[in-house]
């Protein structure tokens, strides 16, 4: 090996080990303070956001509602990454059951997003919201943008799609229907969207524990943050 | 007399060597920061920011191999990527700091070019990070010399 060749890797790797050091110190910190700073924190710092914008009251909640850790998700039922995570996130709410409840908030950002959340919406006034959720999650192939797939041959109706979705789930179709066609939820989701920017989410899913940001996405790093606060 | 003007020309042979590794270092910190800034600080990164990361990645490995075969032809390979790089920076520049108008700006991708995402000690933001990375990258290429 040439003198060059050594003093390039010695040099590459002194970079690399201080790129990976500052990405885990600049993570913990970020992770370390919540964006909102709720009432009891009296370490003077403030913050222009309102805890309404992490947890608003008509979002769905699955878990008990006091619950030490709150985890907020904000998804997209059309985003392939927050169908492939959805198991993951019941699992861990199962793992910590009853300590861990979940909030469901919506980051639309995919063409049928708004319709599809909708859809979800109006299948939890016949009390089969999370069912929906988890059957438009699995079934995203069959009505979801995908990324990077060729356009299906003959690409199925969406409507005649989501009708059989709530037939499946024996909902009353008619009343699932007029929620679509009166965008019954438009206000909810514009105003998701709007949290969701103040709180600065560009992705889905991301999530909050009792309004700490998660920094890296994963199953690890999740759990990790939530470790930390049941410590607490 | 001629001995020290002999040592004097083996300092400056060696100053113009070492330009090789001050230009593919500030290569190398240009791609993990930025790199930084978009995987680990989350910023999304413009479109001209993509562009300016097109012609400085591929620098890294350019001028590394330049360096490894002691090559003086190395600058001719880099520089065109690098005055491409610098070139854009320097609209970039012009656009973040007001000198041409936004609307000129190719901007799509969900963030403008001009919003601010760092300004430290009041001044440093990444667009001026890149016109400088770009422009002592030149520089040193330029004045790179292989010894025999």
């Amino acid at each position: 090996m040439s003198k060059e060749i050594k003093i390039l890797a010695l040099i590459v790797l002194v970079v690399a080990i201080v790129a990976v050091l500052g990405a885990n110190y600049y993570r913990k910190a970020m992770e370390s303070a919540p964006v909102i700073v709720n009432k009891n924190n009296n370490s003077g710092k403030k913050s222009s956001i309102s805890p309404e914008t992490l947890v608003r009251p008509d979002s769905a909640t699955l878990g008990v509602p006091d619950a030490p850790v709150t985890l907020v998700e904000f998804l997209d039922p059309e985003c392939e990454a927050c169908a492939a995570f959805s198991p993951v996130v019941k699992k861990i709410l199962k793992d910590y059951d009853p300590k861990v409840r979940l909030v469901v908030r919506y980051m639309p950002l995919h063409p049928n997003s708004l319709r599809a959340a909708t859809l979800t919406e109006a299948a939890g006034e016949q009390g089969k919201y999370w069912e929906m959720q988890e059957l438009l999650f699995k079934r995203h192939a069959e009505w979801g943008e995908r990324h990077g797939a060729p356009p299906t041959a003959q690409p199925q109706n969406i409507d005649t799609l989501f009708e059989k979705y709530a037939m499946e789930l024996g909902l009353d179709v008619e009343k699932v229907n007029d929620a679509i066609r009166e965008n019954r939820y438009q206000a909810k989701l514009e105003r998701d969207r709007r949290d969701g920017q103040t709180l600065g989410v560009r992705k889905t899913p991301s999530f909050f524990v009792n309004g700490r940001m998660l920094m890296r996405f994963g199953e690890y790093d999740l759990r990790a943050l939530i470790e930390d606060e049941l410590k607490k | 007399m001629g001995n020290t003007e002999r040592i004097g020309n083996q300092g400056n042979a060696n100053l113009f060597e070492a330009l090789a590794y001050v230009a593919w270092i500030v290569a190398l910190l240009s791609t993990v920061g930025s790199l930084f800034f978009s995987e680990v600080m989350n910023f999304p990164p413009c479109a001209l920011c993509w562009y300016q990361r097109i012609a400085v990645y591929p620098l890294v490995l350019i001028i590394g191999a330049g360096i490894v075969l002691r090559d003086a032809r190395m600058k001719y390979y880099a520089l065109p990527l690098c005055l491409c790089g610098l070139a854009l920076a320097v609209y970039h520049n012009l656009l973040y700091y007001g000198v041409v108008s936004e609307t000129l700006a190719p901007c799509s991708q969900g963030v403008s070019c001009t919003e601010t995402q760092i300004e430290w000690f009041g001044f440093v933001t990444i667009p001026l990070l890149s016109l400088a990375a770009f422009a002592v990258i030149a520089l040193c290429l330029l004045f790179y010399k292989p010894k025999e």
